[in-house]
């Protein structure tokens, strides 16, 4: 009973003490639009269209896997308070909905109009036709990685944007002014990716997992294989062995993992086929302090550099 | 097309073109004046005032053009030139699909079964009293649906092996969970369980057996609060005490929740007193109310590692107490404390760690004739676990597990060693080996070592539910 009463005075003492010190330090401003990202992209984007008039807290680090985010008390309680949600919906987010009821945050579930779904109206890619396990950890809806697409994230924009107009109609002619600088910066760069890398179509590569499709198909990479067997099913040497023949058959020379993705398998094939292997997120603030477009361009000069191919000049 | 751009969409906006009618009109004029050349003034005034008219549309139209071209941006123009060759360089793809609108579960709640079988070896089976050597241990099947705007229904319904090819099934939880918030549209954090729920007490104590990071409740929990834990019939209220995030944005979150439940948490047929009152073939009632309270402060220490403490309590409502037909009457009170401490390794979470310590009392008042199960004293029994657990790679655990707990109503104690290591060969399957070392006192001169091995296989189907937090970083 004395230890449990010490550890209940302990904890009651830390509480205050802490939350005392840190309050003088909260960056929170209550006048500010309150947002949560899922992701890096819609934080980034969120924060380029609203600057001084959001507070943005993203909760999927640029590092991290999308699907494994663990909903801790700090971003149930940093969610609480929120006023709009930005996330992909399709079941990428699987934690989301309980991250959201923990909070008690109900006017930002699914289906209320300040949970805005970014994969709204966006054409999917893999919508598999057989939904069970058999196939791996498959997305029932399709793939829903559609943000490594610059050309998808440029209408996302709009969307954050028409979201943002609709919370914070004062502000809508510097929130368009923002959005469509935005969308012009972003349609410059991907015109310019798409001539200076018209070389990249058709060239033969492997990925850890499906999550690139969406940025293959836009500069016309040709996926030819997984490290992963089926999605999210850890890689077996059996299916690297048959993968190692069919990188050689195909001449494939560039292999691509994201960060929390263990180098083991990529390394496997690597010592078998003269391979390069590339270590690139799909989120935007990988490398650290990478913007959207900035992010875009690193990840095909990455690209480019790894099949020696010239690297498009942002300066040009 | 890999993302259809409309070409009109984006594409300048033409002006209305009256040209087809300025040259309807035309030859009006010019029919109308041909066929009554012979013809009075009239009709040739008519054609004259639509030839007039027509020039007045046309300087008009030019005087629009103008304007439209002088209001226009010039970013606009340079917009149109990068649209055009966007769309230009745009290759169709075949590979997009139209996103789903049907959605097959519709208006039918979220369903994830979850199945847990044991294989076991060694000594022991006469002092743990466990059942078969290869059991479907448990199948537990989680429904979830939102009810309404502000709250969602969760029932988890469990058939459990009850040894020599038996099995019973409960409703081990089935609630209510209601935000108050949505329920009067203003800005508390409060929540409710209403219903039968696993009480916010201890640690161990609120997961579900799949859930666990080894392959059984730590002995504390086991044998203060029965095999299965607490379970209360009741309502939970649970809220955000405080919140705060540095300038560096590590937050610390103080929460708590407080329970009333039916006294029924330790006399249940799985519960502590309810297994001993049926060993010596006692009736055992009560339907005194008891109080849960938890206190939980978490903290992120920095952007790889937080920490976690919690307090707990159980104890009753008003005099009334837990009845025997012998004529023995209990008080039970409990109390916990917990700390978990983790720290992520690198980005593939390869060399996290996880350590967890958990300290359960339990207080017994008993008044009433004394038996062999509820002896006439007060009896306090203590108990803790330690876990340590490290990621050996993006699917594998190792860890080991000190327990040690007084056992209730003797003066024995039970020890143990539990080293462990889980595969996860899936999201969806689990293989996890656990070498258990008990040393068993039972009472102050006999002691009983049991040594065995457990081979945990847990698969899963259908929906994914949310995992522990602190199961992975």
């Amino acid at each position: 009973m004395q230890l449990f009463m010490t550890c209940v005075l302990l904890l009651g003492a830390l509480s205050p003490t802490t939350h005392a010190q840190d309050s003088s330090e909260s960056t929170g401003d209550s006048a500010k639009l309150r947002v949560i990202a899922t992701i890096p992209t819609y934080g980034l984007l969120a924060e380029e269209l609203g600057q001084d008039l959001v507070e943005v807290i993203t909760v999927c680090r640029p590092g991290q896997d999308l699907h494994g985010v663990m909903a801790t008390p700090a971003f149930m309680a940093r969610v609480r308070s929120s006023d709009l949600l930005f996330y992909t919906g399709l079941d990428a987010e699987l934690w989301l909905d309980g991250m959201l009821r923990g909070a008690g945050a109900v006017n930002l579930l699914p289906g209320n109009p300040n949970a805005i779904v970014m994969s709204t109206g966006v054409p999917l890619k893999e919508v598999p036709a057989i939904l069970d396990r058999s196939q791996g950890d498959v997305h029932a809806f399709g793939n829903p990685h559609m943000w490594t697409d610059p050309l998808v994230v440029r209408d996302m924009a709009t969307r954050v944007g028409d979201a943002l107009v609709r919370l914070l109609p004062e502000h809508a002619e510097v929130i368009r002014d923002r959005e469509e600088a935005f969308r012009l910066r972003l349609t410059k760069a991907l015109v310019r990716w798409l001539t200076d890398y018209a070389s990249l179509a058709n060239t033969p590569l492997v990925t850890y997992h499906q999550s690139w499709r969406y940025f293959l198909d836009r500069f016309r990479l040709v996926r030819v294989g997984t490290l992963e067997p089926k999605p999210r099913v850890m890689p077996t040497s059996g299916h690297l062995t048959k993968l190692v023949e069919t990188m050689q058959a195909r001449d494939v020379k560039l292999v691509i993992r994201e960060p929390w993705q263990h180098p083991q398998a990529s390394e496997f094939v690597a010592e078998r086929v003269d391979v390069t292997v590339l270590a690139l997120s799909t989120h935007p603030g990988w490398p650290e302090g990478t913007g959207i477009i900035e992010h875009f361009e690193h990840n095909l000069a990455e690209i480019a550099r790894a099949l020696d191919l010239p690297v498009s000049d942002p300066g040009e | 097309m890999l993302h259809p751009v409309d070409p009109g969409a984006c594409a300048p906006t033409p002006r209305r073109s009256r040209r087809p009618l300025v040259s309807l009109v035309g030859l009006l004029s010019l029919f109308l004046a041909g066929t009554t050349r012979a013809q009075e003034d009239p009709v040739e005034a008519l054609a004259s005032a639509l030839r007039e008219a027509l020039a007045t549309i046309e300087r008009l139209e030019a005087r629009i053009a103008a304007l439209e071209e002088g209001a226009a941006p010039t970013s606009d123009s340079e917009a149109d030139q990068l649209e055009a060759q966007l769309r230009a360089l745009i290759v169709d793809d075949p590979a997009t699909q139209p996103q789903r609108t049907i959605f097959p579960s519709a208006s039918n709640p979220r369903i994830g079964v979850f199945m847990d079988a044991l294989a076991e070896a060694g000594n022991g089976e006469e002092e743990l009293g466990d059942g078969d050597r290869f059991s479907l241990r448990e199948t537990e099947i989680d429904f979830r649906m939102p009810i309404s705007p502000f709250a969602e229904g969760v029932l988890v319904a469990v058939h459990e092996d009850a040894g020599n090819n038996e099995f019973e099934s409960l409703v081990e939880e089935g609630y209510a969970d209601i935000s108050w918030s949505g329920l009067f549209h203003n800005d508390t954090a409060l929540r409710s369980r209403l219903g039968r729920f696993r009480v916010g007490f201890g640690k161990d104590n609120r997961l579900h057996l799949h859930d666990l990071p080894q392959a059984d409740r730590n002995l504390a929990t086991q044998y203060q609060l029965g095999g299965e834990g607490v379970i209360g019939d009741g309502i939970e209220f649970s809220m955000p005490l405080a919140h705060s995030d540095s300038a560096d944005g590590l937050g610390a979150t103080t929460s708590a929740s407080l329970a009333f439940v039916n006294g029924e948490l330790f006399t249940g047929e799985e519960g502590i007193l309810g297994e001993r009152a049926e060993d010596d073939g006692l009736e055992i009632d009560s339907d005194a109310p008891l109080i849960v309270g938890r206190v939980t402060h978490y903290r992120e220490l920095d952007a790889r590692s937080d920490l976690e403490f919690g307090a707990s309590f159980i104890t009753n409502m008003g005099s009334d107490t837990i009845t025997t037909d012998a004529g023995n009457e209990i008080t039970p009170r409990a109390y916990g404390a917990d700390i978990t401490w983790r720290q992520r390794g690198d980005e593939t979470l390869v060399g996290s760690w996880l350590l967890q310590g958990e300290y359960l009392q339990t207080d017994f008042q008993a008044t009433g004739p004394a038996n062999p199960s509820f002896p006439n004293t007060d009896e306090t029994n203590h108990g803790f676990a330690l876990t340590a657990q490290r990621q050996m790679s993006m699917n594998t655990y190792l860890g080991v597990r000190l327990d040690r707990t007084d056992m209730l109503a003797s003066a024995g104690e039970v020890e143990g060693v539990s080293p462990y290591f889980s595969w996860y060969p899936t999201e969806f399957f689990r293989v996890r080996t656990q070498a258990q070392y008990l040393s068993m006192r039972d009472d102050a001169t006999a002691d009983d070592s049991i040594t065995r091995l457990l081979f945990q296989f847990t698969w899963n189907f259908g929906a994914h539910m949310p995992h522990p937090y602190w199961t992975n970083l």
